[in-house]
């Protein structure tokens, strides 16, 4: 085969915009930077959590507000974004027996407004992010309403495991109620990194 | 091409350290290190780093199309046959992948050519995307190096952009031996990165990822994990109890990035594109034509920091570098004199973030085969140059 020239560039560019600004490091890189190097005042570890009701989560150790306020915000979420089905058998078929009930139809963005009743699957529980948690941490005064990626309903699919709903990337696209993250018990762990290495992965 | 002599920044360690830059100096020898700087024209960036990285990418990504239907190929880069069906279907799938590291011998005399491609767990990015940048910027200020100066690092934005093409729509987990410095400081970065790019991103170590009853990977507080970002090759996950739990859409990079991150794609390349200007005369070991090279380097499938490197002239050994991987099936690959001046070899690594040439990193040693204790030097674009 004949060598063959890469094409000659016509354009001349430059890399650098005229205002040259330093890169900057959001919160995580400084945050894991700050925890790997030991230093002592760090922000707690905040992780995750669920709850099936404000009791549950008052009596683990969160503060109240925090939990009434994110039981206030998932209910009101899952009134606009629960998957809705126009009959019970399709509603059970993905969420299993006796896993939803029948209320009246919301508009929504995905379903515009429309009479009558729809069957949702019941709300198992909400979520306490880790992100939310952070915020009430940094704010005394804040007050979470809902309506945003912090909390969300936790349902309970078939199989008996808890999910959430992925937020759908269309304003008017149906939730897809496609479970992501889902809790469930490890069987196993330490399946890779057998290999030692002394130098690390990189090369 | 060139490189030059610059005054450090008096206080650069305490700005590492500020940025997590723990690992800029390793085993008591700098690893970063700024009193140098290799310093290039405008043409030479675009003409020949760029257009390289765009070229190689383009032979890399046919090559790919190329093997993951073939089983004699698939062989041949020594990937686990159980594993093929893996490889193949996360390419038709379209996998995403995010980024690779071409490394090149250029010293400005002659087209860059293809020493090896870090496709799988190239590192130094943080140094290349954002270290490298903000010495710039601070040179510039305090007068070292005049106004207009420019360097080939587009990275940050790209990585950020590259990460934004995963929709937001799961924890992004980022796997590493975390008790290594460097590798849990390069997933630090890019999980910043993905955080930029809107992500919810959660480190894990590599080690302790589990499997639940359905087969799915879990991590530590036991939800699945449904999109990892891993800094651990896939040539040992394929040979790790958990392989078999392996499926496409998962890891970045993906199963099909196994083709590419194997020096087997050298002697395939030459084989596809013989003559072309930016590879090496490249073979098998056990093919006689690598007998013809007369100064060649000997390198094994699969080692990293250019361990087990041989180079030999008219088949005597002149250098060799120790390492782990010495029992592996080799390449030969035809000599390429790297650019050395004050007693320094260097290696460019052009980076392709996505689908695109974004930038580059230079890496130099007093040896001419780069090791892991190759130190990272900065590098600048001549301001106004032609």
């Amino acid at each position: 085969m004949a060598d063959t020239s890469s094409p000659r560039r016509a354009a001349r560019r430059r890399f650098a915009s005229p205002a040259r600004t330093r890169l900057a490091l959001g919160s995580i890189a400084v945050a894991a930077s700050v925890g790997l190097a030991g230093c002592e005042d760090t922000p707690p570890n905040f992780q995750d959590a669920h709850f099936t009701s404000v009791t549950e989560c008052t009596r683990a150790g969160f503060p109240d507000r925090l939990c009434e306020d994110s039981y206030n915000a998932a209910s009101q979420d899952y009134l606009t974004t629960a998957p809705q089905f126009s009959n019970q058998q399709s509603c059970e078929a993905d969420w299993g027996d006796q896993q939803c009930m029948e209320r009246d139809a919301v508009p929504t963005a995905a379903s515009g407004s429309s009479a009558g009743s729809v069957f949702v699957p019941l709300l198992a529980g909400f979520a306490v992010s880790q992100a939310l948690q952070k915020r009430y941490y940094d704010d005394d005064n804040f007050v979470y309403v809902g309506g945003s990626s912090y909390g969300s309903p936790i349902y309970r699919n078939r199989n008996g495991a808890t999910v959430q709903l992925a937020p759908s990337t269309s304003p008017t696209a149906k939730a897809v109620a496609k479970p992501v993250n889902v809790n469930t018990v490890t069987a196993a762990r330490s399946g890779f990194g057998g290999k030692s290495s002394s130098r690390g992965f990189g090369g | 091409m060139e490189r030059i002599l610059l005054p450090e920044r008096p206080d650069w360690r305490d700005k590492a350290r500020a940025a997590g830059f723990g690992f800029h100096e390793m085993y008591g020898e700098p690893y970063w290190f700024e009193a140098a700087a290799y310093a290039f024209t405008l043409a030479e960036i675009e003409d020949e780093i760029e257009a390289a990285a765009e070229a190689l990418h383009d032979m890399c990504m046919t090559l790919v199309e190329e093997v993951a239907e073939s089983p004699d190929l698939l062989r041949r880069l020594a990937i686990p046959e159980a594993h093929w069906a893996l490889v193949r279907d996360s390419w038709r799938a379209g996998d995403l992948h995010l980024y690779g590291r071409f490394d090149l011998a250029y010293d400005g005399t002659g087209p860059a050519r293809l020493l090896e491609y870090n496709a799988d767990t190239p590192t130094s990015i943080f140094e290349a995307a954002y270290f490298q940048h903000n010495w710039l910027i601070d040179q510039i200020e305090a007068g070292a190096l005049p106004e207009g100066t420019d360097q080939f690092n587009l990275l940050q934005e790209s990585l950020i952009e590259a990460f934004a093409a995963f929709p937001p729509d799961r924890i992004f987990h980022f796997a590493c031996a975390i008790q290594n410095e460097e590798d849990r400081g390069t997933c630090a970065y890019l999980m910043d990165c993905a955080g930029q790019a809107g992500h919810q991103a959660q480190m894990i170590d590599i080690a302790a990822i589990g499997v639940d009853a359905q087969g799915r990977f879990t991590d530590t507080a036991s939800r699945t994990i449904d999109r990892c970002f891993k800094l651990y090759p896939w040539e040992d996950m394929l040979r790790e109890p958990f392989a078999p739990h392996i499926v496409p859409g998962v890891f970045i990079e993906p199963p099909w990035k196994a083709i590419l991150s194997n020096k087997g794609i050298l002697p395939l390349l030459w084989e596809r594109h013989p003559g072309h200007r930016n590879l090496l005369p490249a073979f098998f070991a056990d093919d006689p034509r690598a007998a013809s090279l007369s100064a060649a380097v000997s390198k094994p499938l699969f080692s990293r920091e250019g361990e087990n490197v041989t180079l030999t002239r008219d088949g005597v050994t002149i250098d060799e570098t120790g390492g782990d991987y010495a029992d592996q099936p080799r390449i030969v690959q035809a000599y390429a004199a790297l650019h050395a001046s004050a007693g320094q070899h260097a290696v460019l690594g052009s980076w392709v973030i996505g689908d695109r040439a974004a930038g580059l990193g230079l890496r130099e040693d007093s040896s001419r085969i780069t090791r892991n204790l190759s130190r990272f030097v900065p590098h600048i674009i001549l301001e106004g140059s032609a």
